[in-house]
């Protein structure tokens, strides 16, 4: 049973643009996800699923229900912005209870409501504060409590931590996943960071150019991803053109041997996982090896990422730091690989 | 040299800017609290509050005036809101073939003294019967008011944060709902100073109340005008100030109206 | 469809009333003006009357002068005062600046003619001034000059200074609020005075809403009735008094005659402004009727 399907989605924006999405089901009480470089119809989306937007033609269903032209005040889908549209004259309690108000609940209720959704976002006590008094990540907070307050049915969120201090956003990611894990919402969330896709996703689609190019769990994307697109996306940014022949891939140079799982023989592109690669100095390994001659090193939190030239063409190697083991630029290196982790398209 | 001579002359000048405007004020309520001024004393004879008595006096007829005045001034400033909030609105949100020159059309009154037209719409007034009547007078006052409105809102609704009602659309507010905590909020100020413009312009509208009202509407500046030209300079005094007065008094309720509105329409 | 006729709706009712009032007044008074003759028929009569009538170019050149002369001093003072306050927000205290602002905007609670009759006891030839100067010795009992009701209409000159002059600095001011104190800092870096960083590049910025204040200024005071028939003489009289004489003399016949002269004088100031606005426009950026910081500053 689907929470939110949508069906032949189409919204033309001039002079270029159009959004298609042929169909797309989000489960009910499942994390999923959004994920495309900026300007690909994400936001758009979310405005059309909220009603903001009205679209050109297509469907919208929620719950069973086709919503496709209820106005947004009568959807009851939460959204939040990347910036908090906090309302400045109100305080924070008011923000919070702005919807129970519109809606004309009982005054106890709002207040107990209030003081729920407060203390859900950890802001218990700060219900007389004004917005201009709280820090970025506290005025998201209260975003989120005001949109939590109303029991939405399905919460939809743009990229709404990206504006927050790296610290503050990996506080608010654990925050929004232990909520969504207690209150089973719906959520469907916007990201171009796919750090935080892993981390937050049960599924996701990703979005180029106003399309859905793959459907599905993260992992199962990074491990299959259907196109170059969406693998370069994902980060696996070793792409190697070339043709297969026997049991090698042929590439400008070189050849990779492949595994007994590999045989799609009509594949024009190989690809390499970065983190699949190993450089090794001298030590004796009986799998297959590439040679090259290390062009740049960059050290990030326990890892190196590594440039290597092999013939005409960079591989991009991610491997773990070791005490006692270094890197020099202009070394010549062994690189190791899996045959049974390649990816071929 | 010459830039210290300019930082001694800077503070000079603008002390004697603002003693020029406040001598007059002074020099009023001296006036109005003496018997008599005579040449060459520089201030008026023994304190006396004949002149205000006077201008108190229901003989004067100066409270009834001071209440038509008021009653003009503060319906056709209400009248001025509802003309102008839709327009305002259209002039600031909307791209229109011809918005140029109904923007323009909509502001030009503000250049030329009302009487100066309304002398040639004076028969329709007569035809209609609004002459010597108030709500002749209130219409009239419509002409020199109306521009500052709409400029005021016009301003106001330009500046409006829309993000934010399509934020209440999503936490479930209607239309009225959220216009009237989200939007209204935010055009207050332009309210408050067109408002305030319109009040403060028809309070002193003499000639126009005049031709219109026919001697019959009597406003404040209808009563003080034989006393400020010419006539006894200690009353004339008086109901400067007392013009003043009225004005600083209106201004203000005015401001402290809509803060209170404001802040009484808030949630809970 | 509603939403393309939408825009007009919600302006027609402000737009209609102006409509009625202003442009029926305009057109009402033309075809008064015209209707000096036999009922029913266009005669340019009146305005034969007032083309060769001396009074009314007596008159006109009289308001003509009063009220350039009013402007010119106003903008100027204005302008003087708008550095002073620029002066003060930058190297003193920007609270004292805007609390300065609004005690020059003090003459903005008086009606014109409570302005005529501040100006009548301060400089009548037994007003307040003319009383100081005897008592300091510094002039007679008859000798102070004439300055209310005087011919060339100093008196008419100054009254409309002091009640416009607020109103000019009110329009200049908010322009003073927006300029980064950041970028005086600059200025002094490349050695550039306050006054020179006025003229450069301040002065450019003010002179828009200069100009838009002038206008509405001189426009106004050219009819304005009040402050002329307080502080003016009986020959020659200012046009506004001139013409609502003629308009309330009793004889109907002389209403196309008043009309007459004021629509005369509207297309005179109509000219003279558009004149002006040529000449001047290389001075900044031109008018546009609605931009933001040209149009009606409000408090």
């Amino acid at each position: 049973m689907a929470s939110i399907t949508i069906k032949n989605l189409y919204k033309y924006f001039p002079p270029s643009f159009a959004l298609q999405i042929d169909e797309l089901m989000i489960k009910e009480g499942e994390f999923f996800g959004i994920i495309g470089p900026s300007g690909c119809g994400k936001t758009t989306l979310l405005r059309l699923i909220t009603g903001l937007t009205a679209p050109d033609r297509g469907e919208i269903w929620l719950n069973g229900r086709e919503i496709t032209k209820t106005p947004p005040e009568k959807r009851n889908i939460g959204l939040i912005f990347q910036e908090p549209r906090l309302f400045p004259h109100f305080t924070v309690e008011e923000n919070v209870g702005f919807g129970l108000k519109m809606k004309k609940s009982r005054r106890r209720d709002i207040k107990a409501k209030i003081d729920e959704a407060l203390e859900m976002v950890g802001l218990t006590g700060f219900n007389r504060r004004y917005p201009s008094a709280l820090s970025g990540g506290q005025k998201q907070r209260v975003a989120l409590a005001r949109a939590l307050v109303l029991e939405p049915k399905a919460l939809l969120m743009d990229e709404p931590f990206s504006a927050l201090d790296p610290e503050l956003r990996v506080e608010m990611r654990f925050l929004i996943k232990k909520l969504q894990q207690e209150k089973k919402i719906t959520i469907i969330f916007i990201t171009h960071d796919r750090e935080e896709a892993f981390t937050l996703f049960e599924r996701m689609a990703v979005m180029q150019e106003g399309k859905i190019l793959q459907t599905g769990t993260p992992l199962h994307i990074y491990n299959q991803p259907q196109n170059i697109k969406v693998a370069n996306f994902l980060g696996i940014n070793n792409i190697l053109p070339g043709y297969i022949e026997g049991n090698y891939f042929y590439t400008q140079g070189f050849r990779i041997l492949l595994g007994a799982a590999n045989q799609n023989q009509t594949a024009k592109y190989l690809l390499l996982k970065p983190e699949s690669l190993k450089i090794v100095n001298g030590e004796e390994d009986a799998r297959p090896f590439l040679t090259g001659t290390i062009e740049e090193i960059t050290f990030q939190t326990g890892f190196y990422h590594i440039k290597v030239k092999v013939q005409s063409q960079s591989l991009n190697i991610i491997q773990k730091y070791q005490p006692g083991k270094n890197f020099t630029p202009g070394a010549e290196v062994k690189i190791l690989y899996h045959p049974e982790e390649i990816i071929l398209l | 040299m010459v830039s210290r001579l300019f930082k001694l002359l800077i503070p000079v000048f603008l002390t004697g800017m603002v003693l020029l405007n406040i001598i007059p004020l002074l020099l009023l309520i001296f006036l109005s609290l003496g018997s008599s001024w005579m040449w060459p004393h520089l201030f008026p004879g023994p304190i006396s509050l004949s002149s205000w008595k006077y201008v108190i006096n229901p003989a004067a007829g100066s409270l009834p005036a001071l209440k038509t005045s008021l009653q003009i001034a503060l319906t056709a400033t209400l009248i001025n809101l509802i003309l102008a909030m839709p327009a305002a609105k259209s002039l600031a949100h909307y791209h229109f073939k011809g918005r140029k020159a109904c923007e323009l059309i909509l502001l030009l009154p503000a250049l030329i003294p009302p009487w100066a037209v309304i002398t040639g719409i004076h028969k329709t007034f007569i035809y209609l019967n609004l002459t010597d009547t108030m709500s002749g007078v209130i219409l009239a006052h419509l002409l020199p008011t109306l521009p500052y409105m709409v400029r005021a809102l016009t301003i106001s609704f330009a500046s409006i944060d829309y993000s934010l009602e399509e934020q209440a659309y999503l936490l479930g507010g209607n239309k009225s709902q959220t216009f009237f905590y989200i939007t209204l909020p935010q055009l207050l100020p332009g309210i408050a100073a067109g408002s305030i413009l319109s009040v403060l312009i028809s309070l002193s509208e003499y000639l126009t109340t005049l031709i219109i009202g026919g001697g019959q509407v009597l406003t404040l500046t209808l009563v003080m005008f034989p006393f400020v030209n010419g006539g006894n300079p200690s009353i004339g005094a008086a109901y400067s100030l007392l013009f003043a007065l009225m004005a600083l008094i209106t201004l203000f309720s005015l401001d402290t109206f809509i803060n209170r509105y404001y802040s009484e329409n808030k949630l809970y | 469809m509603w939403p393309k006729i939408k825009p007009y709706i919600l302006i027609l009712p402000a737009l209609l009333t102006t409509i009625t009032l202003f442009l029926g007044g305009i057109f009402g008074g033309i075809i008064r003006s015209l209707s000096a003759g036999k009922p029913g028929e266009i005669s340019f009569y009146a305005y034969a009357q007032i083309f060769s009538s001396q009074d009314f170019w007596a008159s006109f050149l009289f308001t003509l002068r009063y009220a350039a002369l009013s402007v010119l001093i106003a903008s100027f003072l204005g302008l003087a005062i708008v550095f002073g306050l620029f002066y003060v927000r930058m190297e003193i205290n920007s609270r004292l600046s805007l609390f300065l602002q609004r005690l020059l905007q003090l003459p903005m609670l008086f009606p014109f003619l409570v302005a005529a009759y501040i100006i009548f006891i301060l400089l009548s030839p037994h007003g307040w001034l003319a009383r100081l100067l005897f008592k300091l010795n510094l002039a007679g009992e008859n000798s102070f000059p004439l300055l209310v009701n005087d011919p060339f209409g100093w008196g008419i000159i100054i009254a409309y200074v002091f009640k416009t002059c607020p109103f000019i600095i009110l329009m200049l001011y908010p322009v003073i609020l927006k300029i980064p104190k950041a970028w005086l800092e600059a200025g002094k870096v490349l050695g550039i005075s306050q006054a020179g960083f006025f003229r450069k590049a301040v002065f450019p910025l003010l002179i828009p809403p200069l100009k838009t204040a002038s206008f509405i200024v001189f426009a106004y005071t050219f009819l304005a009735f009040e402050i002329p028939y307080i502080l003016g003489i009986t020959y020659p009289k200012a046009i506004a008094v001139y013409a609502y004489q003629l308009y309330t003399s009793g004889s109907l016949s002389d209403r196309p005659l008043a009309l007459a002269i004021i629509i005369t004088s509207l297309l005179l100031i109509a000219m003279i402004s558009c004149l002006v606005h040529i000449i001047t426009r290389r001075w900044g950026k031109t008018i546009k009727p609605g931009g933001k910081e040209n149009g009606f500053q409000t408090v």
